[in-house]
């Protein structure tokens, strides 16, 4: 086990565009770390820096004590899952397992004993002499672990994993993979597009956007305190409400507001239908409502601005498609989405007064898109 | 419905019409191999009377024993065999080391070398029989089997199939196993080649047949006797000497025997064919 270490670390591809910039990153021996951002975020480029398959263009990257940058990827100990399994589509389960150790000259007897072990692990014990195309997607994705268990590696490296497995096998998987890591306690880097993998699977989750680091912090900080506009939209799900001005909330008494621009973010469990009585409210009219069972998001169209710049844009969906999300959304109006209680009565038309839990505010300066604190 | 009918019985005159035309067609392209067989059991004067009749009158098979009692005959299998089997094994090893490095591994000057190779396919191969024949004469290779080999162990249009395949198997699956512990030759040899077989049945049958068929490549390089392949011996026998007669049957009979092997060849391997990376990684 090792801990992973980046030090301001940049990769620049021969066309000058910098795919991460001075990366500071520090993994602790163990941890269970989520790298997580929209496509071209840098996410993967990280990942396959600390495995060998790309080059450094400067810092230092260090597994354990040793500093990495130029060895190749089978001195650096790692173990990496591909996105597309990568398996070896002429070796059966066993052989695709067993191949690293095949590479360094593991005694046969010793191989079979851990192969047999790691395939009791992943749960494929009586598959072990089958070619991958005999397996289903999920038993492929298990051996593309069990390729990594076996190793027994210092890092586990995992890029995208689940993202080819349909939605009822990704959470069974999640929940797997968290398992396996935990039973074997070894340091691993997981890299996903999906904020609730991130959210669900990570020790501490690292929000990257254009090949910058946003926010390292762990899951629940990310939600409650995030440092920027876009770690705001991007993590929780439904998104936060993000508007301009503060809509006559109340500000905290620590904020400094002179002469900034300000932007509040709401999240939609921070919305309720405003029963009689006092505090801070805002009205507007139903949209549509969502049911979903245990609750129901309503779509409260509201007199106010919505944020509709990069930062808040991106979040919300990849880079190429923020120009076509700020259409739909200039139209004068801000939609919130409320998160209420199943048994709220609310139809469409309907108009309503929403409570605004005011300890659940965020405030934003809109010049820098940093969340005031 | 009246107009239904009518559109099938349409269609139907209509495949027929097709079949037709390409039952025609592959009838007269297989014409000439089966008057080849059929008169490889003709006698000679049976031959010479009447060269298209599919009826051997009498059927005899001396012209076989005829070959099998010539020592010659035996000389020429030998040749083709020590050379064919050389130059498949060979250029099915070198045509893919090559295309693996043109696909994978980056070097300066790769995209020279590859264009450089894709050019010589455009160069007719009898433009270069004579520079050919140079070389292997100031290399001291001229009437040795290595004359006859060298020439053939690398050509173009293998390395750029073998490229082609290579660049469609996942970088990923390299990739994983690099992380594995295998180095390049290892990468190679134990996970790309086994990938590749479609591709390499594909150059496998293309070498064996291209120089088991060989004839022009023979004639520059070796001109003893105890060298000559079965192209170029049956080559011999068809151009014939004065007073030896046409020779029909025992020339067709050579004939028949030497498309024996490419024939099995493409028989035994037509259904080897497929899709290698199933199951690899999901698309």
């Amino acid at each position: 086990m090792a801990a992973i270490t980046f030090d301001d670390v940049s990769k620049t591809y021969g066309d000058g565009f910098p795919a991460v910039s001075e990366l500071n990153l520090d993994v602790n021996d163990g941890e269970f770390v989520v790298l997580v951002g929209p496509s071209g975020c840098g996410k993967t480029t990280a990942l396959r820096m600390i495995a060998g398959l790309e080059e450094i263009s400067s810092g230092e990257i260090r597994i354990g004590d040793r500093v990495v940058n130029n060895l190749p990827p089978r001195d650096r100990d790692v173990a990496m899952v591909f996105q597309n399994y990568a398996l070896y589509p002429h070796m059966t389960v066993a052989e695709n397992i067993g191949f690293a150790l095949r590479m360094r000259k593991v005694p046969k007897a010793e191989a079979r004993k851990r192969i047999e072990e790691t395939a009791r692990v992943i749960g494929l014990v009586d598959h072990l002499n089958r070619k991958p195309k005999q397996l289903s997607g999920g038993q492929r994705q298990r051996v593309a672990m069990g390729r990594a268990i076996v190793r027994e590696p210092q890092v586990f490296l995992m890029d995208e994993p689940l993202s080819n497995l349909d939605a009822k096998l990704r959470v069974q998987m999640r929940g797997e993979i968290s398992r396996i890591q935990r039973q074997l306690a070894v340091t691993t880097v997981y890299v996903t597009h999906d904020q609730v993998e991130a959210m669900t699977m990570g020790d501490r989750v690292a929000v990257m956007r254009r090949g910058v680091l946003q926010q390292f912090d762990a899951p629940q900080r990310l939600y409650e305190a995030p440092a920027n506009l876009f770690v705001a939209s991007f993590i929780g799900s439904p998104a936060m409400n993000v508007l301009e001005g503060t809509l006559g909330l109340p500000l905290p008494a620590d904020i400094d507001a002179s002469g900034k621009r300000l932007a509040v973010g709401i999240r939609p469990e921070a919305l309720s239908l405003a029963k009689n009585g006092e505090g801070p409210r805002v009205r507007g009219v139903v949209q549509t409502v969502e049911a979903l069972g245990p609750e129901q998001l309503a779509h409260v169209e509201i007199e106010a601005k919505p944020v509709l710049v990069e930062d808040v844009l991106e979040g919300l969906v990849d880079a190429e498609h923020s120009d076509e999300l700020a259409e739909i959304m200039t139209d004068g109006h801000a939609t919130v989405i409320a998160r209420l209680d199943a048994s709220a009565s609310v139809r469409p038309d309907d108009a309503v007064e929403l409570a605004v839990d005011t300890r659940k505010l965020h405030f934003f300066d809109l010049e820098t898109g940093e969340a005031c604190r | 419905m009246i107009s239904d009918a009518v559109a099938i019985r349409r269609r139907r005159f209509g495949n027929a019409m097709t079949y037709s035309f390409l039952l025609a067609l592959a009838v007269i392209y297989i014409f000439p191999f089966i008057i080849a067989v059929v008169t490889s059991f003709k006698t000679e004067p049976d031959a010479t009377a009447n060269p298209l009749s599919l009826a051997p009158n009498p059927a005899t098979t001396s012209a076989f024993h005829q070959l099998s009692a010539d020592q010659d005959f035996f000389t020429w299998v030998k040749n083709s065999v020590i050379v064919t089997l050389s130059v498949t094994f060979l250029r099915v090893f070198l045509d893919s080391l090559a295309g693996y490095a043109l696909a994978r591994l980056r070097f300066r000057g790769r995209g020279a070398a590859f264009a450089t190779i894709v050019a010589v396919m455009a160069v007719p191969g009898v433009v270069l029989l004579i520079p050919k024949f140079l070389i292997i004469r100031q290399f001291g290779m001229y009437d040795t089997y290595y004359g006859m080999i060298v020439p053939l162990l690398v050509d173009a249009a293998g390395v750029f199939i073998m490229k082609n395949f290579f660049e469609s198997i996942p970088v990923s699956v390299e990739e994983s196993a690099r992380i594995d512990g295998a180095n390049i030759f290892r990468i190679y040899w134990s996970i790309v080649l086994p990938m590749a077989r479609p591709a390499l049945v594909t150059l496998f049958i293309l070498s064996f047949q291209g120089s088991w068929n060989e004839l022009a490549q023979f004639i520059i390089s070796a001109q003893s006797a105890s060298l000559n392949t079965l192209t170029k011996g049956v080559a011999q026998l068809a151009s014939g000497q004065l007073g030896s007669g046409n020779r029909y049957p025992l020339k067709l009979a050579a004939s028949t025997l030497m498309t024996i092997p490419v024939a099995l060849l493409f028989f035994l391997f037509q259904r080897r064919i497929m899709n290698a990376s199933e199951g690899a990684v999901k698309e």
